[in-house]
């Protein structure tokens, strides 16, 4: 539920671009609903033209909302004063080319309103987080993209915001730069702080996000945590098991069998659909009391990118 | 602020990194080095070209001749001097019978061989120059002795020398010469001015045309990428979601963008003003003033720029935009010019003339009208048989003088003013006569006296000419014909017509032009010719004299009205003051708009009001009864060309080129309307040409104020106002254009802002 205490709340938000020479009209966002606590890592998912970024534009302003309500760490949406504790971190961000890494922060820290001294404080320490302690003076026209990313980063965090807003900020950034990224927001939220993040990258976002919203069309589908998305009512869990086939089929009995295959010898390969663990640990005893030796077990989990696939699928069925 | 000034900062570091502004300073510095050896040396002057030779055939057969002559003389000293080789060739011309090309050849290498006579201590010799008239200057030289003069005053003096030995033959020189040279290597020839004007004219050159036309539009092609890329997708999210404004972030973009001319303009200025003072002594402080003048020129295409790149974020376009932008201002400012100056303002009503029942006008053209009640238009009078049909389209004929109603013999007198705006007029004050009696037909009547600065009609219907040197009237009927004899097939009129003109006046000793008046009811004339203002009275004899005189010393030309016990003055400087008549007395001085010109001033008979007309086509109305400014407003008071007073204080406006309104003064009650219908021209000049003129920016009027700043003169130019002061040199309005292009930075600022503020990006 929403509080005073929320980061973002947003309550039947609508977006309608004009369009053309005639005005046609576009609905970005249609009615969006949810809230993000103070604290949280928060993912936004979500296809191509799902809204996502125009949701971010609102939150900070950079486009103006048709209707609904916005409010960010509890003033409107688009507030200079808001806007001044958050660092944002765009998609596909352009840092003007005549700028070093080192101008670059100076640039956009006197713009979050730092003084020269509180700059020169930060900058270093800052470049170090990000990996680029050696790049201060490079300019940025000699930046791989995956660097590039790493100093937007270190432009949104330059201020110390209370917030962070980032737009696939993994794009672009290599493994390594991903697990430090991931190791970095952690530290992040330790702090208290609460970073809002829109990423493809659904793995990534299973790993750091407590909560996620998933937008389709411009509407939410689901929102919450990560567990109540990837949960399921049963469990798969499939056996490579070495015995004779009708001593095998024996001991399974009635056990709803999703697939059966003869794997090579005597071993075979079986999957079914449990509703428990009770359902696991009763099935494993029949099978060891029918001498038949399980060579390998393995218990299937729903991912978060199973549950955003079929989450996704379904809306584009329903006409 | 600190966001903002961080904007700004940035603007200047990215012009810093900018590898076309380096490569920018570099032509300007290879410019500026490319400047820095021209050298102006202003001397004695001496040196001879071809064309100071006025007669060199002349001048060699002369020294030929003297040298052949006995006894001492110049051309035995220049043979003596001249080399072997130039003797031999003028030996041998003047054996050879055709001395037709070898003659040429010989004027052709004259000047080199005076050249390099008058460099020669003993080319003077006091017996060969007695008899020889010299002037002061080559007298002061020679006292002080030709061997302690410097080679620079000994040319001078030998030049000089020549020229008083031959004249007619050797052009005078001036004084001194001045002469340009590149890398100490002299240029052939001195130049026609001084050095200061040839230091003026190459720094204005410079200044005009690398800064103001070159620079400018580089700086908008290298600056045309900075708002596009300012507001291209990714770099304006960034931007946007920092705590700043958006109007400001624009504001400061545009700024900062200007900064990048700022370096340019301050750098080549600066090294243009090391030059002048460096290599040519001109340390003028002025020059540097021309930087922010320069930043406030390109600010102007920069704001379009700008909007452009806004909105289209794109920087070909904003470069398209900005083209087409100069393109219409000065399309704009050249279609007004034409058109006003060559059709609108002919039309344009000057003087007006109550007429009995009818009223009659001039325009600016020369042209003299009657108003027709029936038709509610103006008809041409004046005009001779079929000469409509030669008129062009453009009306380029000076104004008329007058015209002058006499009552009595129903006619109207006018001549042809003696200036237009492209000079004299040519046979222009030959006297032009309508009678009513025959529909206002031209009639030429005879010469009037050269040098007329006004007409006037008395009481017993002679025609008065007011001149410099006298005051003329008319004893014969005016309108019989001029006799003429043909020369050649040229009608050439007989000097003694202009004798019918009989002075009537002891001889004045005033300048022309004159602003003069004249009050019929006393018969007394008053005269103005910038020093002084006198009063004449003539006699049972109708001699004119002077009654009183006074030296004013105002050194500015002006128009005078006279009636009551008032003389007003209004001088072109824009003052306005009123005399007693009597004694000429000093009353009241005033100054109702600036230093416009004073362009016509009228008094009603009675003498109760007087009206001034201004250069910029305002009225101005003074009750000289309670001595006190009227406070009436008639309408068109803005844009008033003519004015005259009828009978019972009733006083006559022309405004809008050929309305004339009647007013009842001193309430101001409108009596009549003569408001014949306007042409197209006229209409789109008014409510198409003129708006958007208005509204548009005038950048290439800013050349006024450089012009200004780069020299010591006041900027002019020359305007016909109404009446009276014709073709009047005014003083430019330099600030004008300032204002007015700032208020368009100003919109089109606003505009980049509100756009800014609205746009989802």
């Amino acid at each position: 539920m929403a509080s005073d205490d929320s980061a973002i709340d947003i309550q039947g938000l609508r977006k309608v671009y004009r369009e053309g020479l005639f005005g046609r009209s576009v609905s970005a966002l249609r009615g969006v609903s949810f809230h993000v606590n103070r604290g949280e890592i928060f993912g936004l998912l979500g296809p191509n033209g799902a809204g996502k970024t125009t949701l971010i534009k609102v939150l900070l302003g950079i486009v103006r909302k048709s209707a609904g309500e916005a409010r960010l760490l509890g003033r409107p949406a688009g507030d200079r004063r808001g806007r001044r504790q958050v660092g944002y971190l765009p998609e596909s961000h352009r840092i003007p080319a005549h700028h070093t890494g080192n101008t670059a922060l100076e640039y956009y820290g006197a713009l979050s309103g730092l003084s020269s001294s509180q700059i020169r404080r930060r900058r270093p320490e800052l470049l170090r987080t990000v990996g680029l302690a050696e790049w201060g003076r490079a300019p940025v026209k000699s930046f791989s993209k995956g660097m590039l990313q790493r100093l937007g980063l270190a432009q949104a965090l330059m201020h110390d915001p209370e917030m962070l807003i980032l737009d696939e900020p993994t794009d672009g950034v290599d493994p390594v730069g991903r697990k430090e990224m991931r190791t970095l927001l952690q530290r992040l939220k330790a702090e208290g702080k609460t970073i809002f993040i829109n990423s493809h990258l659904l793995q990534e976002i299973e790993l750091v996000c407590d909560r996620v919203v998933i937008l389709v069309r411009g509407e939410v589908q689901r929102a919450g945590a990560i567990q109540e998305l990837t949960a399921r009512p049963e469990t798969e869990v499939s056996w490579t098991l070495a015995g004779a086939e009708a001593q095998i089929r024996g001991a399974l009995g009635d056990l709803p069998v999703r697939s059966w295959s003869a794997v090579g010898g005597d071993q075979f390969q079986v999957v079914a659909s449990l509703p428990d663990q009770a359902a696991i640990d009763r099935c494993i005893d029949a099978l060891r009391e029918h001498s038949v030796s399980i060579v390998c077990m393995t218990r299937h989990r729903q991912t978060l990118e199973d549950a955003f696939l079929g989450i996704v699928q379904a809306q584009e069925t329903t006409p | 602020m600190r966001p903002y000034w961080a904007i700004i900062k940035d603007s200047f570091r990215e012009a810093m990194q900018s590898r076309v502004l380096l490569l920018l300073l570099a032509i300007t510095t290879v410019l500026l080095l490319g400047l820095a050896p021209i050298g102006v040396q202003q001397e004695l002057s001496g040196y001879f070209l071809g064309a100071d030779l006025t007669d060199s055939k002349g001048l060699l057969d002369e020294i030929q001749r003297q040298q052949a002559a006995p006894g001492p003389s110049p051309g035995k000293q220049v043979w003596r001097l001249f080399s072997d080789d130039f003797k031999a060739r003028l030996n041998a011309q003047s054996g050879e019978e055709s001395a037709g090309r070898s003659g040429k050849r010989l004027e052709l290498l004259a000047p080199k061989e005076f050249n390099r006579v008058i460099k020669r201590r003993e080319l003077y010799d006091p017996a060969a120059w007695e008899g020889v008239r010299l002037g002061r200057q080559a007298r002061g030289l020679l006292a002080r002795g030709v061997d302690s003069i410097s080679e620079e005053e000994l040319s001078h003096l030998n030049r000089l020398l020549l020229e008083a030995a031959y004249p007619g033959k050797i052009a005078r020189s001036r004084p001194t010469a001045t002469y340009l040279s590149y890398l100490g290597w002299r240029m052939e020839g001195s130049l026609p001015v001084g050095k200061e004007e040839v230091v003026e004219g190459i720094v204005t050159a410079f200044v005009t045309v690398f800064v103001g036309v070159i620079g400018v539009f580089v700086a908008i092609l290298v600056t045309a990428s900075i708002m596009p890329q300012t507001f291209s997708p990714g770099a304006i999210d960034l931007l946007l979601s920092k705590p700043i404004s958006r109007s400001l972030l624009y504001t400061t973009k545009y700024i900062g963008g200007c900064m990048f001319t700022f370096i340019n303009a301050a750098y080549v200025i600066v090294g243009l003003w090391l030059i002048a003072g460096l290599r040519f002594g001109e340390w003028s402080n002025r020059l540097l003033l021309c930087i922010p003048i320069f930043m406030f020129l390109f600010s102007i295409y920069y704001a379009v720029s700008a909007l452009a790149g806004v909105i289209w974020r794109n920087a070909i376009v904003s470069v398209v935009m900005t083209a087409l932008f100069w393109g219409l201002c000065t399309g704009l400012g050249l279609t007004k010019s034409i058109v006003e100056n060559l059709w609108v303002n002919p039309q344009r009503m000057v003087a007006l003339v109550p007429a009995g029942d009818t009223l009659i006008g001039a325009n600016q053209a020369g042209r003299a009208f009657r108003w027709d009640k029936a038709q509610a238009e103006w008809r041409e009078i004046l005009n001779a048989p079929g000469e409509n049909a030669q008129r062009s389209v453009f009306d380029l004929s000076p104004p008329l003088m007058g015209p002058v109603y006499d009552p009595q013999h129903e006619r109207v007198m006018a001549i042809l003013s003696p200036h237009s705006q492209f000079g004299p007029t040519p046979g222009g004050n030959s006297l032009r006569i309508g009678q009513r009696s025959d529909d206002w037909r031209r009639i030429n009547g005879v010469a009037a006296p050269a040098g007329t600065d006004a007409l006037f009609v008395d009481a017993r219907s002679n025609l008065l000419a007011v001149t410099s040197s006298g005051i003329f009237r008319l004893k014969a009927d005016p309108t019989e014909q001029q006799k003429q004899v043909e020369v050649f097939g040229v009608k050439v009129p007989l000097a003694d017509n202009a004798a019918r003109f009989q002075l009537a006046s002891s001889a004045l000793r005033l300048h022309s032009p004159l602003g003069a008046a004249f009050d019929a009811k006393t018969g007394e004339l008053a005269a103005f010719d910038g020093q002084t203002l006198m009063t004449l009275a003539s006699d049972e004899e109708g001699q004119f004299a002077p009654r009183d005189q006074r030296k004013l010393e105002l050194d500015e030309r002006g128009v005078v009205a006279m009636a009551g016990d008032t003389i007003l003055l209004g001088l072109a400087d824009g003052r306005v003051m009123t005399f007693d008549r009597a004694g000429l007395k000093s009353r009241d001085e005033w100054r109702p708009h600036g230093r416009d010109t004073v362009s016509a001033a009228q008094a009603s008979a009675d003498g109760y009001y007087f009206a001034v007309a201004f250069a910029d086509r305002r009225l101005w109305l003074y009750d000289a009864k309670r001595r006190e400014v009227m406070d009436v407003s008639p309408a068109g008071k803005q844009d008033v060309s003519a004015i005259a007073f009828a009978e019972g204080d009733r006083l006559l406006v022309a405004d809008a080129l050929t309305r004339v309104t009647e007013y009842q003064l001193p309430e101001g009650a409108v009596l009549r309307r003569f408001s014949p219908s306007q042409g197209a021209v006229a209409l789109t000049d008014q409510y198409l040409i003129k708006p958007l003129y208005t509204v548009f920016p005038k950048p290439g009027e800013l050349d006024r104020l450089i012009k200004s700043l780069l020299s010591d003169d006041e900027p002019s130019v020359r305007r016909i106002p109404a009446r009276g002061l014709q073709a009047e040199v005014v003083p430019a309005d330099i600030w004008g254009p300032v204002w007015s292009n700032a208020a368009f930075i100003a919109v089109a600022v606003g505009l980049g802002c509100w756009y800014t503020m609205r746009k989802d990006f």
